[in-house]
């Protein structure tokens, strides 16, 4: 299985399939501004940037049970 | 000629002259702010009143949009727009698919701007001059002209119809690189300095001093990106035609059809399609004007 075929696979999903290409793109963006929010105190990070890298990592779960509204509805 | 000590009153006649001519002049110059006012609010609705008016009218019955087309405010409000285009379109995963695409834009954006703007700003290296004038040679290019030959390079790749496809060409933005260069140059050498002595390596240096002090400007490139991420049209629409890859304004362009339009629930999606750039500006309002004041005016002052 060379590279491309493989991020072709994960960039694209059907109507009805797990979003893996946006659980892993939500997963990578809500891991680092977690640690930015809260591990790291030089940020002195406000609400938003918390609240952020939940809600993120919300969506990670989200994209990964997708579809929870199977097309046609 | 005698000489005397007597004030010359005539000297203060012209002072209270002046005084007010003063006043008059007072008043004078409230003019230009009156004009200016006067301007901006006749640009604000310019700008606000179609909005007012799509959402208005989202919220009539799709047989009174044209037949009232000039009572702005709907005599009976209702909701079925919004409840139709979320049961008859697939706007759940139109809405994921803009989110995805906005998210991984922002957040590779940031992170690649940053880089290269504090290796603008402060790396010593051959041929730095020459790398800032190729990235703010990029920015005369219209994206229009690079379309076919990335279209092309992204089916070569087996690209096509997937989320890479459409982040890449949004990615690392000069504009950004510039923006980010800018403000890290108002940065003190001596903090860096500082920073080395206490013993942080140059990447350090970038995420411990650079990335906190740079927090306005990285709010401000962020909701920035996302307004551009958010409402990017053209390209996804040449390389995505699964309609399960589309982003919410591809979709939204597509629910006008040859002969007919339902225009409440196009409204009612495009008014949907509004919120998350609403949000995100008036969540980072704050250091958003802060981030433009700083990168736009930092360096001359």
């Amino acid at each position: 299985m060379n590279t491309p075929f493989v991020l072709q696979k994960l960039g694209y999903s059907a109507q009805n399939e797990p979003i893996i290409g946006g659980a892993l793109i939500f997963l990578i963006a809500g891991l680092s501004i977690g640690y930015l929010a809260f591990v790291r105190n030089e940020m002195n990070a406000g609400i938003v940037l918390k609240v952020g890298s939940v809600l993120l990592l919300a969506f990670a779960a989200l994209a990964l049970f997708w579809p929870q509204r199977p097309w046609p509805h | 000629m005698t000489l005397t000590t007597e004030p010359d009153t005539e000297g203060l006649e012209i002072e209270a002259d002046t005084t007010v001519g003063g006043y008059e002049a007072t008043q004078r110059k409230r003019w230009p702010r009156y004009l200016a006012h006067a301007i901006l609010i006749i640009a604000v609705f310019v700008f606000v009143s179609p909005f007012v008016w799509a959402f208005f009218t989202s919220l009539k019955p799709e047989s009174e949009i044209f037949a009232t087309i000039y009572q702005i405010i709907p005599s009976e409000p209702t909701a079925e727009n919004y409840v139709q285009v979320w049961n008859e379109q697939p706007l759940d995963r139109w809405v994921m698919n803009s989110l995805i695409i906005s998210t991984g834009i922002v957040f590779f954006t940031v992170l690649l701007d940053t880089l290269a703007g504090y290796a603008l700003a402060k790396g010593r290296f051959r041929g730095r001059g020459i790398t800032l004038t190729l990235v703010i040679g990029t920015l005369v290019i219209p994206p229009q002209v690079v379309l076919v030959p990335l279209f092309l390079e992204m089916n070569w790749l087996g690209w096509g119809n997937t989320y890479w496809a459409i982040m890449i060409l949004f990615i690392a933005n000069p504009f950004g690189t510039f923006m980010m260069r800018q403000f890290f140059m108002t940065i003190p050498d001596s903090l860096l300095d500082a920073a080395r002595i206490d013993g942080c390596n140059t990447f350090e240096i970038y995420t411990r001093i650079m990335l906190p002090m740079a927090k306005p400007a990285l709010a401000s490139l962020t909701v920035f990106t996302f307004i551009f991420a958010w409402g990017a049209f053209l390209w996804p629409l040449i390389i995505v035609n699964d309609g399960a890859m589309f982003p919410l304004q591809v979709g939204i362009a597509l629910l006008t059809g040859p002969y007919t339009s339902n225009w409440g629930q196009l409204l009612a999606a495009a008014i949907m399609a509004a919120v998350p750039v609403l949000t995100a500006y008036l969540l980072a309002q704050q250091t958003f004007m802060e981030g433009i004041a700083l990168s736009g005016g930092g360096k001359g002052q």
